[in-house]
């Protein structure tokens, strides 16, 4: 629902259209918001498409749909990728000592969030597909919801900036070592290089790792940081999936309902 | 003479720091150390609702995941919690600062959003109350942890 108040003040703050009327066109409902005042003729229509209108185009249903989709297909990659990030981060536990309890928690906390926004983007395209935007739209529009959509974008970014973090640690240490990614993934290593990197990485369980160690913690941390990434890009490029289109017209009288 | 003079310097190490305790920097022997896991994940929680909260007004209660000033707010939050997380040095020393800030912040959003946001203020009420809670468990767990002895031994003496 457009705030009147709000739009009356922003058409009279523009000289070129103030004391003009205000026609609202929102979601196939038209109405006069207010009549020209004395001295003036002619109108300012707005054409509002919030995405919950019964008149909604075909190309606004799918602009609305893809948004879901996107959104879903970032959210469950997130979640997947960070669920065998992981799995594996236990797994090699014994050979680099673990992570501290808090990193721990902080690591299972942001898979936690990546698969419930998974279950909640999986929730919103299931309305989108059988015709319920306005579910969608009430979730938008509560503030339990997006207060919940924040923290758990929080928690799942504060996992992302641990695993940017170790990526960024591991990149240097490689570079100090003279060794590629690729090397390092895959190739074998001399007893310098794995001694460098062991102590450069400060893995205290072993003086110098075996190469197939350090192969399994590089490719995990290339895994975290593409799990990262997804989750950030699933935060910046979430906007609630509302589409709004927005049209403004100026006319001598109001358009016929 | 007890002094260890006599011991290699590793041994020498160890001994000067079994006397002195755990100091910044040392994270090894926080990294198990279940109270200041506890003193750290509050911290970051406490943060992490009053910057939600900060959000929230800043978007005037409306949806603003995405946005610059959602960034702008939940950048900073994400490196100070990852370094916080890893016992660097540096957050460790800003700890307590940083934790008592949390409650005035989202103190700060709440008394905002009365004004500019009204839509936001009963989330943001709930925010600073489990933000008050969150910063009353990490100071609390604080005391007489090995952050604390960190925190007091990383200090030059007076």
């Amino acid at each position: 629902m457009i705030d009147t108040v709000k739009l009356i003040q922003g058409v009279d703050r523009v000289p070129e259209t103030a004391g003009m009327g205000i026609y609202v066109i929102e979601d196939g409902s038209a109405r006069i918001v207010r009549p020209p005042k004395p001295g003036a003729t002619s109108y300012v229509v707005f054409s509002v498409a919030t995405g919950a209108g019964r008149t909604q185009s075909s190309q606004g249903k799918n602009a609305h749909m893809l948004t879901e989709l996107w959104s879903a297909g970032v959210s469950c990659g997130g979640a997947v990728i960070s669920g065998i990030g992981v799995v594996g981060a236990a797994a090699l536990a014994p050979e680099t000592g673990g992570l501290s309890l808090a990193g721990e928690v902080l690591l299972w906390s942001g898979m936690t969030a990546s698969a419930s926004q998974c279950l909640v983007s999986a929730y919103r395209v299931g309305n989108a597909a059988t015709g319920r935007e306005s579910v969608n739209q009430s979730l938008d529009e509560s503030m339990t919801y997006k207060t919940s959509m924040y923290v758990l974008d929080g928690v799942g970014l504060i996992g992302a900036g641990g695993a940017i973090k170790e990526f960024a640690v591991t990149e240097d240490v490689l570079k100090e070592a003279g060794i590629s990614w690729e090397a390092a993934k895959t190739g074998g290593l001399s007893r310098q290089s794995r001694l460098a990197i062991t102590q450069g990485l400060e893995i205290q369980t072993a003086k110098r790792l075996p190469t197939a160690v350090i192969n399994r913690i590089v490719k995990q941390r290339l895994l975290d940081v593409t799990g990262a990434a997804l989750g950030i890009a699933g935060s910046g490029s979430t906007d609630g999936g509302v589409v709004h289109d927005v049209g403004i017209w100026i006319v001598t009288k109001p358009p016929a309902k | 003479m007890t002094s260890g003079y006599g011991l290699s310097p590793n041994r020498r190490r160890n001994s000067a720091q079994r006397d002195r305790g755990p100091q910044i920097g040392d994270s090894q022997p926080l990294k198990r150390d279940r109270r200041a896991a506890v003193v750290v994940l509050s911290a970051i929680a406490a943060m992490l609702l009053a910057a939600v909260a900060v959000v929230l007004v800043l978007t005037g209660g409306t949806q603003g995941r995405g946005t610059a000033l959602y960034w702008l707010v939940m950048l900073p939050l994400a490196y100070w919690a990852t370094q916080l997380a890893a016992y660097a040095p540096t957050a460790l020393r800003w700890l307590r600062a940083t934790t008592w800030l949390a409650p005035f912040l989202s103190g700060a959003a709440l008394g905002l959003s009365l004004r500019f946001a009204p839509p936001a203020t009963a989330a943001c009420g709930v925010l600073f109350a489990a933000c008050a809670v969150a910063t009353a468990i990490s100071l609390f767990a604080f005391r007489g942890s090995l952050l604390e002895r960190a925190s007091t031994n990383g200090r030059p003496d007076p």
